[in-house]
C-alpha cells in the first residue's frame, strides 16, 4: 500500500539522479580515479591476459611444458648491454620430412615424406645405418645453461633387433675446447637412445625420450658450456643404426621429432620459474584468482555484515546486546591461524577459502551498520512508516537497507584488499588451494625452490607488486567512495 | 561504574576464551574425522608415554563430557601433551621459550608502530590538505594494500642479500656467541629486520587512522572554545584534541591485534624467528598436531588478553565510563 504512494517512473528518476550525482562527485576525486585506472588494468589483465599465452598455469596435477632453462630471465632484459648475449631457447627438433638424407648403408629404406624409416634385413646379423642432416644452429650468444637431446617416434617391429640413435654436432670453425672430446673431424657425438626388442611377435611401441646434456655427454664437464663455448655455426646430424640378429625381421620407425633444444637464459615477458615454465602465464591466471577471491568474499562478507547489523540494530534490546557480544567474541579469534589449520585439515579449493574469509570478515562491518541503524531508527521517516502501518520487514527492506547501502558499498570495496591479502598470505605460507596458481603461491615457490635467493625477481617481485597495486587500487576507490558517502570525512569546498 | 564495566569485560573475556577453547576442541577432535586420538598420540611414542597421554586426555572415555572437560582442564593448566617426534618431548617448556621470543617481536613492533604512527598522523592532521598531509594519506593508503611479506622480501633482498649488512634469518648466529654482551648484540642484529619491517608495514594505517580521528576532533566545539580562549595551536592539538581521541585509539589497538598476529606468523616464517608462529607453520606442515593445538590456543589467549587490556585502558581513559555518565 505504501509503495503506491510513489509511481515507479518517478522513483527511477530519483535513483538515476542519485547515481549521476555520485558519479559527478567521484569523477572529481583524483585518488578514486587513480584507483579505477589501476583496477581496470588488472581486470583487463585477468580477462585478456590468458589469451596472450598458449600455456596453462601450474597446479598440483598439471605442469605446463618447459619453455626455457630454470629461472630464465625476461627476454626484454637483453636490451641492457650486460645481458645482451643471453640466448633465447633454440629448438632444432625436426620430424623426418623436414630433414635431408646425408648418407645411407644397408637394407634401409627412407620414406622422408611419411616420416618413415623401414629396415628389412635379408641376412642374419645384418647392419644398416642412416645419417640425416637436421640443420644448422647459428649460435651468437654466451654459453647456454643447459640443452636437451630429444627423440619422439613410434616403432613397429617384428623379431629381435636393436636400433641406436646418435646425435652428431659439427663445429664449422675450430673450437679448442672440443679437442679432447672429438670423435671425428670437428665433430662430437652422443648416444641419444638405444632401443632393443625381444621376441618374435609384431609389436608397436611409442618412444618419448628426453636426454639432458649432462648424462648425454658423461665425459665432458659442464657439457652445455663447453660445447657451445664459441659463437658460430654448428651443424646437427642424426645417425640411426639398425642391427638384426635374425633374418626375416622387420622394423618401421616413424620419426616425429629428433634433435636438440638449447634452453634459453631469457624467455618471454616474465622469464621462467624453477621448472622452466612460463611465469607470465602464472601471473595472468593468478590475476583471475585474486580478483575472484577478493570480490566474492567481500560481497559475501558485506552481505552477512549488513544483514546481521540491521537485524541487531532494528530489534534492539537484549537481542542486540547478545548479538553484539557474539561479534566481540568473534573479533577476538586469531583469524589467520584458524584459516591455516582449516586449510591444512581440509585441503580446500578456492571457493572454500572465499567462504572462510567471508565468515571471518563481516564482524567489523556489522558493528558500523548496527550503529547507523540505531540512529536511523530515531528519524521521523521510520516513525511515519510505522504509523502508516508498514510491517517490520517492509521497513527493513525499503528503508533501513537502502540507507545503509552507501556505507556498505565503501566497506565492501575496502574489504576486498583484506581478502586478497589473506588469500595471498595463505598461499604464501604454502596452504590454500593446491590446484590454483595464485600470486601468493608463486611467491611461495620462489622462496621454497630458491628463486628468491638466486635473485629471480620476476617470480616474486612481480606478483608481489601486482598484489600491492591491485589492493591499493581498491583502497583508493574505497577511500574515494567513503569521502563521498561519509559526511564526516567530506572536505568542505 | 568503572568497576561494573571492568567486571563485565572480564566476564566477556572468559566467555571468549571458553568459546575459543571449544572451537579448538571442535577443530581438532570433532571436525577432523577419523580417530581423534591420532592427534594426541603418535604410534612412534614409547608405550609409557602413550599410556600416560591416554589417561591425561581421557581418550578411552566418551568425547563429551569427559574428554571435553579434560581438554579444558589440560589447556588451562599448560598441559599440552607431547610432540610427535622421536623424543616425544613435552610441548609446554618449548612453548614457554618460543612464546617469549614471539612476545619480544610483537611487543617491540607494536610499540614501534604506535610510537611512529600516532605522531605522524597528528602532524598530518595539523597540516590538513597540505603536502605533508597528502603524503601521509598516500603512505597510509599504500601500506593498507601492501602485504607484509612483500615488504619483508624486498627488505631481505636489499639489506641482507645485496648490501649484506644484516643477518638474513634466525634468532642468533650459529653457534651463538658465549660472551653475554656479544650475545645481546647478536640477538639485536637478528631482531632488527623482523621488527623494522613489521613497523614499516603497520605504521601507515595507524597514521591514517589517527589523522582521521584528529580531523574529526578538531571540528568539535570544545576545540573552538580552546582556540577562542587564545591557546596556542600546539596546546590545542596536543592537549585538548589528542586527549579526546585517546579512547578510540585504544580501541584501535585491540582491533589491530589480529593483523599483528597475522603479520607475526608470516614474519617468523620469513626470518626463521623461533617463535610460536613459525612453530605453528612447521607443526601444521609436519602433522605435529599437539603443537598446533597448543599454539592455536595460545594465540587465542594472547588476543583475549590484549583485548582485555585495551578495554581496561578504554575504561580509564574515557571519562564517560570512568566517572559514570551514561551515554
Amino acid at each position: 500500500m505504501v509503495s503506491k504512494l510513489y509511481p515507479s517512473k518517478y522513483k527511477r528518476q530519483i535513483y538515476i539522479r542519485r547515481i549521476k550525482n555520485f558519479w559527478i562527485d567521484f569523477s572529481h576525486n583524483k585518488i578514486g580515479f587513480v584507483g579505477v585506472v589501476i583496477v581496470t588494468f588488472f581486470i583487463l589483465l585477468a580477462v585478456v591476459g590468458p589469451l596472450t599465452t598458449p600455456y596453462k598455469p601450474m597446479s598440483q596435477l598439471y605442469r605446463p611444458p618447459k619453455v626455457a632453462a630454470s629461472y630464465a630471465a625476461p627476454s626484454w632484459i637483453t636490451i641492457f648491454p650486460q645481458y645482451s648475449d643471453y640466448n633465447p631457447t633454440i629448438n632444432l627438433t625436426r620430424s623426418l620430412n623436414q630433414t635431408q638424407l646425408a648418407n645411407q648403408t644397408g637394407t634401409i629404406t627412407a620414406e622422408l615424406q611419411n616420416d618413415k624409416l623401414i629396415f628389412s634385413p635379408t641376412t642374419r646379423g645384418e647392419n644398416a645405418s642412416i645419417l640425416i642432416y637436421l640443420g644448422n644452429i647459428t649460435y651468437n650468444y654466451s654459453p647456454p645453461p643447459e640443452f636437451d637431446l630429444t627423440f619422439r617416434g613410434i616403432i613397429r617391429f617384428n623379431g629381435t633387433l636393436e636400433f641406436k640413435t646418435k646425435i652428431i654436432l659439427v663445429n664449422y670453425t675450430t673450437n679448442p675446447k672440443w679437442e679432447k672430446y672429438l670423435t671425428g673431424p670437428n665433430k662430437i657425438e652422443a648416444t641419444l637412445l638405444t632401443f632393443s626388442t625381444k621376441g618374435l611377435t609384431t609389436n608397436v611401441s611409442t618412444i618419448k625420450h628426453n636426454l639432458p646434456s649432462v648424462p648425454a655427454f658423461p665425459n665432458i664437464p659442464e657439457p652445455a658450456q663447453t660445447i657451445f663455448s664459441e659463437k658460430g655455426k654448428y651443424g646437427v646430424y642424426v645417425n640411426i643404426t639398425f642391427y638384426s640378429i635374425d633374418q626375416g625381421n622387420y622394423a618401421e620407425l616413424t620419426l616425429q621429432g629428433v634433435g636438440i633444444v638449447i634452453w634459453g637464459r631469457v624467455h618471454g615477458i616474465l622469464g621462467t620459474n624453477f621448472h622452466g615454465c612460463d611465469v607470465w602465464t602464472e601471473l595472468v591466471y593468478g590475476a583471475r584468482i585474486s580478483l575472484l577471491v577478493g570480490l566474492l568474499s567481500a560481497i559475501l562478507a558485506t552481505t552477512l555484515g549488513v544483514i546481521y547489523g540491521v537485524i541487531s540494530g532494528f530489534l534492539g534490546g537484549m537481542i542486540d546486546e547478545f548479538l553484539m557480544r557474539v561479534v566481540d567474541v568473534l573479533l577476538c579469534l586469531p583469524v589467520l591461524p584458524i584459516l591455516l589449520v582449516l586449510s591444512r585439515l581440509y585441503s580446500p579449493n578456492v571457493y572454500f577459502i572465499v567462504v572462510l574469509i567471508a565468515i571471518f570478515g563481516w564482524q567489523g562491518l556489522s558493528r558500523v551498520i548496527r550503529s547507523r541503524v540505531l540512529s536511523l531508527k530515531e528519524l521521523a521517516f521510520i516513525e511515519s512508516a510505522k504509523a502508516s502501518g508498514a510491517s517490520e520487514s517492509y521497513i527493513i527492506w525499503r528503508h533501513l537497507i537502502p540507507n545503509v547501502i552507501p556505507i556498505a558499498t565503501a566497506a565492501m570495496i575496502l574489504a576486498i584488499p583484506g581478502a586478497i591479502i589473506t588469500e595471498a598470505s595463505l598461499s604464501f605460507l604454502g596452504f590454500g588451494d593446491p590446484n590454483a596458481s595464485t600470486w601468493g603461491r608463486m611467491m611461495f615457490w620462489s622462496r621454497e625452490l630458491g628463486g628468491f635467493s638466486r635473485g629471480a625477481w620476476w617470480e616474486w617481485f612481480v606478483p608481489g607488486i601486482s598484489i600491492t597495486l591491485l589492493c591499493v587500487g581498491f583502497v583508493f576507490i574505497g577511500h574515494a567512495i567513503d569521502e563521498i558517502v561519509n559526511p564526516r570525512l567530506r572536505i568542505r569546498r | 561504574m568503572l568497576r561494573g564495566y571492568l567486571i563485565r569485560k572480564i566476564i566477556i573475556s572468559f566467555i571468549t576464551l571458553w568459546v575459543i577453547v571449544t572451537l579448538n576442541f571442535m577443530i581438532f577432535r570433532v571436525l577432523v574425522g577419523g580417530n581423534p586420538a591420532d592427534l594426541i598420540i603418535n604410534p612412534k611414542m614409547p608405550k609409557a608415554v602413550r599410556d600416560a597421554l591416554k589417561s591425561q586426555w581421557g581418550l578411552d572415555k566418551p568425547l563429551f563430557p569427559d574428554q571435553y572437560l579434560l581438554y579444558l582442564y589440560n589447556l588451562f593448566t599448560w598441559n599440552y601433551g607431547n610432540q610427535f617426534d622421536e623424543t616425544a618431548s613435552p610441548v609446554a617448556p618449548e612453548m614457554a621459550w618460543r612464546l617469549r621470543n614471539t612476545l619480544i617481536l610483537l611487543g617491540c613492533s607494536t610499540a614501534g608502530t604506535i610510537a611512529l604512527g600516532i605522531p605522524i598522523g597528528m602532524f598530518a592532521a595539523s597540516r590538513r590538505g597540505r603536502k605533508a598531509d597528502v603524503a601521509v594519506m598516500g603512505i597510509g593508503l599504500f601500506t593498507y594494500g601492501v602485504p607484509t611479506f612483500f615488504i619483508q622480501m624486498i627488505w631481505v633482498t636489499i639489506f641482507c642479500m645485496q648490501l649484506g649488512i644484516l643477518p638474513r634469518a634466525g634468532l642468533t648466529s650459529l653457534p651463538p656467541p658465549q660472551n653475554p654482551l656479544d650475545l645481546a648484540i647478536d640477538v639485536l642484529k637478528h631482531a632488527i629486520s623482523p621488527i623494522v619491517t613489521l613497523i614499516l608495514a603497520g605504521f601507515g594505517s595507524w597514521a591514517l587512522y589517527t589523522r582521521n580521528l584528529m580531523i574529526d576532533a578538531l571540528t568539535e566545539d570544545f576545540i573552538l572554545t580552546a582556540r577562542a580562549k587564545g591557546l596556542s595551536e600546539k596546546d590545542v592539538i596536543y592537549k585538548h584534541a589528542f586527549k579526546s581521541i585517546l579512547p578510540p585509539i585504544v580501541t584501535m589497538v585491540a582491533l589491530a591485534i589480529p593483523g599483528i598476529v597475522t603479520g607475526a606468523v608470516i614474519t617468523e616464517s620469513i626470518f626463521a624467528w623461533e617463535g610460536i608462529g613459525r612453530w605453528y607453520i612447521q607443526s601444521l606442515t609436519g602433522a605435529n598436531w599437539p603443537v598446533a593445538q597448543a599454539v592455536l590456543y595460545n594465540y587465542a589467549v594472547l588476543m583475549v588478553i590484549a583485548n582485555l587490556i585495551a578495554d581496561i585502558a578504554y575504561g580509564f581513559l574515557d571519562p564517560r565510563i570512568r566517572i559514570g555518565v551514561r551515554r
